[in-house]
């Protein structure tokens, strides 16, 4: 890369003039990714009107999008154009386009809003962009289709989960390099009894979500059918969860009680009691599970292909419910607002965003919104996550 | 065939030399960067040393500030209430409607938004109260509570950019790819990543940010002579 000259842009803020700023509050909106159209949108929460957008280009793509938490910019990856994108968040202006390496999808922001980690999953790398001068400072390589990153409270480090192998990768945030690689299971004997399944298409880690304190990460492996207890002092596995056939990824309810893995194998849902780490509930599910949200005492599992969302109640352990979004619709994955009461749900198929109450159940369904809404996030909520 | 294969072969070698040529030329311009003297107080750095220390370099300019009150607070009986002190001086900086950042102690991966609700100062004590949205979905005797202040738009430059020592705060601006010279400047406000520069630097000016610490402990080295006490001499 050699050397990092970094022109950086010049972040406007509080001075900006009224007609400048479209967005004041960032806790007000929802950001929707919409994939097909390249740009990210912006709703208004209260009367669910789009408030702006910023088309990102041709061919852009953009997959999975967050907001700084100190709230100056929006980053995504394109992962079609192989780039990372800053937007201020203020103006919603593009500043910068960043060269990273192939087919960018998910990140995190350190909790200091300092680094962008950008996954890379077909370059098998992380991007380590500087939020000050805005430029890739660090390309991390050694992964394996590298998905989602998550960040100790303190910073300090970060995790990396590999898709393409059962190894969740360690970074020093100080240094930016990979320290460890933590194999949460053997696939050797498992592969054996059938290559094709286990050597043709890996399907390992896509996550290691994070408990409340910050000590331990659940770590769903698809291909070994078990979620993983990794201990963030020793960075080791402590414990393995046998759960369904093909987990996909572990959520973490917002009171840190419960870990739901949404088992794609055999279309069940997978609920760990996070205190003693065993499985304490399992419920049917629908087909192509990719996402879970939390809300009034609740968690909503979206099954994609479907078009039904499924509750369960966490407090009796019991299904509460599905919700039809549609027929021959696709659903994406959903954000949370911060009250904990509604869900906010991309339906790719119809252009819109459906709005769930999280305790009548009724749906309401936001229009035009752009094309093939893929994901969304709405800043400091619990349910950030993208597929 | 022959001919065409001689031909193809021709343009081959042409581009290999060409190719041998330009990855000379740049091992040559590689080593002049090395032999070439230092400019009057330059500290020079080679590009492997700059990728191995990661070194950045952004431009001073106008960027806006922000300053993150850190105060414990605890709920009230409705649980949605936190109240906490703060000292006089912050609490200047606090007014109703801030963005505040709510987590407890033991669950900082796990943020809820909330907003300043009252400020209030009795002589030389102060408390904030800020309003969560809603109950916590996890309970703690005390929360931590970040309020995001927004200071408003200055000159400013990253806050590892800046080597203190004693009173004095220094800089290092790139004066061409490897070369870096020493500036004193005077800082106003600090923020959470950026602080205000009130002299010494324009806008525009190249600044080092990471590598800064590495650049000085080089100058100091091999400069001994030139670090005297007015090295880096404000000349604004």
């Amino acid at each position: 890369m050699g050397l990092i000259l970094a022109l950086s842009a010049t972040s406007s803020g509080p001075g900006l003039s009224a007609q400048e700023v479209k967005i004041s509050d960032p806790t007000s909106v929802l950001l929707i990714v919409n994939r097909d159209s390249n740009e990210l949108a912006f709703m208004d929460l209260e009367s669910r009107k789009l408030v702006g957008s910023v088309f990102l280009g041709n061919n852009v793509n953009p997959h999975m999008a967050m907001m700084t938490h100190d709230a100056r910019y929006v980053v995504t990856g394109g992962s079609s154009s192989n780039k990372a994108y800053v937007v201020e968040l203020a103006t919603l202006k593009l500043v910068k386009e960043i060269p990273v390496d192939l087919a960018p999808e998910h990140m995190s922001i350190s909790p200091d809003s300092r680094y962008y980690y950008q996954g890379n999953p077909s370059g098998d790398s992380i991007s380590v962009i500087d939020m000050v001068s805005l430029t890739e400072i660090r390309r991390i390589q050694g992964f394996a289709e590298p998905l989602n990153v998550t960040f100790l409270p303190d910073g300090s480090k970060a995790y990396v989960a590999n898709y393409g192998a059962h190894w969740v990768g360690v970074i020093d945030v100080t240094r930016h390099e990979l320290l460890k690689k933590i194999h949460i299971g053997a696939a050797g004997a498992i592969s054996r009894l059938d290559p094709d399944r286990y050597l043709g298409e890996i399907k390992g880690v896509s996550s290691a979500s994070i408990s409340n304190d910050g000590r331990y990460l659940y770590s769903a492996d698809g291909d070994l059918g078990i979620v993983a207890v990794i201990d963030t002092r020793e960075d080791r596995v402590v414990k393995t969860i046998p759960v369904g056939p093909d987990p996909w990824r572990a959520f973490m309810s917002h009171d840190g009680r419960y870990a739901v893995t949404l088992n794609n194998g055999d279309e069940t849902v997978s609920v760990i009691d996070t205190a003693k780490n065993e499985v304490v509930a399992t419920f049917e599910g629908g087909p192509d599970m990719v996402g879970a949200n939390f809300a009034a005492g609740k968690v909503f599992v979206i099954s994609s292909t479907s078009g039904f969302v499924y509750a369960y109640d966490l407090g009796s352990l019991r299904p509460a419910g599905r919700i039809k979004i549609g027929t021959n619709v696709q659903i994406e994955t959903a954000t949370t607002d911060i009250a904990e009461r509604h869900l906010y749900l991309g339906n790719s198929t119809n252009h819109t965003i459906e709005i769930i109450d999280a305790e009548t159940h009724d749906v309401e369904s936001v229009g035009d919104v752009g094309l093939y809404p893929w994901g969304t996030h709405i800043m400091d909520s619990k349910d950030n996550y993208c597929h | 065939m022959t001919g065409l294969w001689g031909a193809s072969a021709l343009r081959a070698l042409s581009l290999l030399l060409v190719a041998g040529l330009a990855v000379n030329t740049a091992h040559a311009q590689g080593v002049r960067e090395r032999t070439r003297t230092p400019g009057a107080g330059e500290t020079a750095v080679s590009e492997s040393q700059a990728i191995e220390l990661t070194l950045t370099v952004i431009e001073a300019s106008r960027r806006p500030l922000q300053t993150w009150v850190r105060a414990a607070g605890a709920l009230d009986e409705s649980g949605r209430v936190l109240r906490g002190p703060v000292s006089v001086r912050e609490a200047a900086l606090l007014r109703v409607g801030q963005r505040v950042r709510v987590f407890s102690p033991e669950s900082k991966s796990r943020m809820t938004q909330a907003r300043v609700t009252g400020v209030t100062t009795r002589g030389s004590q102060a408390q904030v109260e800020v309003t969560l949205p809603d109950r916590p979905s996890y309970d703690a005797l005390r929360y931590v509570m970040e309020i995001i202040v927004e200071r408003g738009s200055f000159l400013a430059v990253s806050n590892e950019a800046i080597i203190e020592e004693g009173d004095r705060q220094t800089v290092y601006l790139q004066q061409e790819q490897g070369r870096y010279l020493p500036r004193e400047i005077h800082t106003g406000l600090k923020g959470e990543l950026y602080t205000e520069v009130v002299g010494g630097l324009a806008e525009g000016d190249r600044v080092v940010t990471f590598g800064s610490f590495f650049i000085d402990a080089e100058h100091k080295l091999k400069m001994p002579e030139q670090v005297a006490p007015d090295h880096a001499r404000l000349d604004h």
